[in-house]
């Protein structure tokens, strides 16, 4: 059964990257946060990892950074929670942005003016929008943010102006969006994850056929939202990704990869361009509650 | 006379010490072959269970409509439809293992993770039919269609 769900005609009828006359997704374009910000937002990508059983002589290359042993992949998500692209086998070790150099070159064909919200590990490319690094980030960090007039104190880094819990200027706007956005990601992991615990507990098989769960699984998910649309809503409470992706700020630039300058720069200018917008959208509205 | 005599002695002696030396590696030959053959006649059956794998799918399809769902990860109308599809491409029951059996073998590996053993105890099978059906490619071959799978390159 493996063979069949993870290869044609199964796979590719279940499991495809956008088309260019899709419309905006609901998830975007019913949440004035989102749309029309991220309305040329296709989905997001992130790497994830599955818990693996390599030989003796693979196995130091599967070694992730937490220390456990996986199989990293790459996947892409659409905004209806259904995978849109899966690359699979990789060693623990690998980077996120050497995955998504490498997708790229072969098979990922992100279409042209369309992008995946994607975190600080991926390059900033003409295919991503990626988080303002340096900023507040990732939700968890906003759901602490009251107490960060305790933190201030022992943290140069962090701003003068920062009592408050809201974003103070429009990179911290951008990135706490893109971040509910995004999240999209860490939930279809979670739902995969959480469906099919061979994902977490390393299979005895060989490596060619641990490489093929992770596709296989992807397209019976989908065929799931397809078939069965409502069931997601028991799911979605104990979504969250149990082995996610390498996060390492730190080391951003380096993993960022060597993304052409002039591209970056384009992508870049993209980018603000979508964080001033956002800005100038919430200012808005701030004076309109204030004149109320 | 009597030095003819020794010798035929010594003769029939020769022969009878050979004789017993055929019939002693005769009974060895027959007792090796006894212990090595006893497995295959003195087998005590392993999957002895009440409950066959067949009739469990058929309990999980007629059941609660939850009991499925948590099981095999796919509610009964999902899992027909899988069942309808693979039928579509051609794919039916074989000689001893229904469509649907095949299908829950491998839903039930993966949504459980547990090893080939355990699984062969829930459904009745030996390990050899339980990987098979966890791999089974499209008419036992597995396609060598590009899927993006990096070791595979």
């Amino acid at each position: 059964m493996l063979g069949i769900f993870s290869s044609p005609p199964f796979y590719t009828d279940y499991v495809s990257l956008p088309a260019a006359d899709d419309l905006v997704a609901p998830y975007i374009g019913g949440n004035p946060k989102f749309f029309p910000f991220f309305k040329d937002a296709v989905g997001a990508i992130d790497g994830t990892h599955f818990a693996c059983s390599p030989t003796a002589a693979e196995r130091a290359a599967a070694r992730d950074y937490k220390g456990g042993v996986t199989q990293n992949c790459l996947a892409a998500c659409n905004f209806n929670l259904e995978f849109v692209y899966i690359f699979s086998g990789w060693e623990g070790s690998a980077t996120d942005s050497a995955m998504f150099n490498d997708a790229r070159l072969t098979d990922l064909h992100i279409l042209p003016g369309k992008y995946y919200l994607a975190d600080a590990g991926f390059p900033s490319s003409l295919g991503t929008v990626i988080p303002y690094r340096g900023i507040r980030y990732h939700l968890a960090e906003w759901g602490r943010a009251g107490l960060r007039y305790v933190i201030v104190h022992y943290s140069s880094r962090i701003r003068s102006n920062c009592e408050c819990d809201s974003p103070v200027n429009a990179e911290e706007l951008f990135n706490l969006r893109h971040s509910s956005a995004r999240n999209i990601i860490e939930r279809i992991f979670g739902i995969l994850k959480n469906r099919f615990s061979i994902l977490v507990i390393a299979p005895h098989y060989t490596m060619d056929v641990q490489a093929r769960l992770a596709p296989a699984l992807a397209a019976i998910h989908n065929f799931i939202r397809l078939y069965d649309p409502d069931e997601i809503k028991d799911l979605i409470d104990e979504a969250e990704d149990i082995q996610p992706g390498a996060r390492m700020p730190q080391m951003g630039d380096l993993a960022a990869g060597p993304a052409r300058a002039a591209e970056r720069a384009l992508a870049d200018g993209k980018r603000d361009g979508i964080a001033q917008d956002m800005w100038a959208q919430y200012q808005a509205e701030l004076t309109e509650r204030e004149g109320q | 006379m009597s030095d003819s005599s020794s010798e035929g002695e010594l003769e029939e002696q020769h022969q009878v010490f050979l004789l017993q030396m055929a019939g002693m590696a005769i009974v060895a030959a027959a007792t090796a072959a006894l212990v090595y053959a006893a497995p295959l006649y003195d087998k005590t059956p392993y999957h002895t269970s009440a409950l066959s794998g067949e009739e469990w799918v058929k309990e999980l399809i007629n059941g609660h409509p939850e009991r499925i769902r948590c099981e095999l990860g796919v509610h009964k109308h999902v899992f027909q439809a899988l069942i309808a599809y693979l039928k579509n491409i051609g794919h039916s029951h074989s000689r001893y293992v229904t469509i649907e059996e095949q299908l829950s073998i491998f839903l039930y590996k993966c949504v459980t993770g547990l090893s080939v053993r355990h699984v062969g105890e829930r459904f009745q099978r030996s390990n050899d039919t339980i990987s098979r059906y966890v791999f089974l490619a499209h008419h036992q071959i597995i396609t060598d269609h590009y899927i993006p799978i990096a070791i595979l390159r």
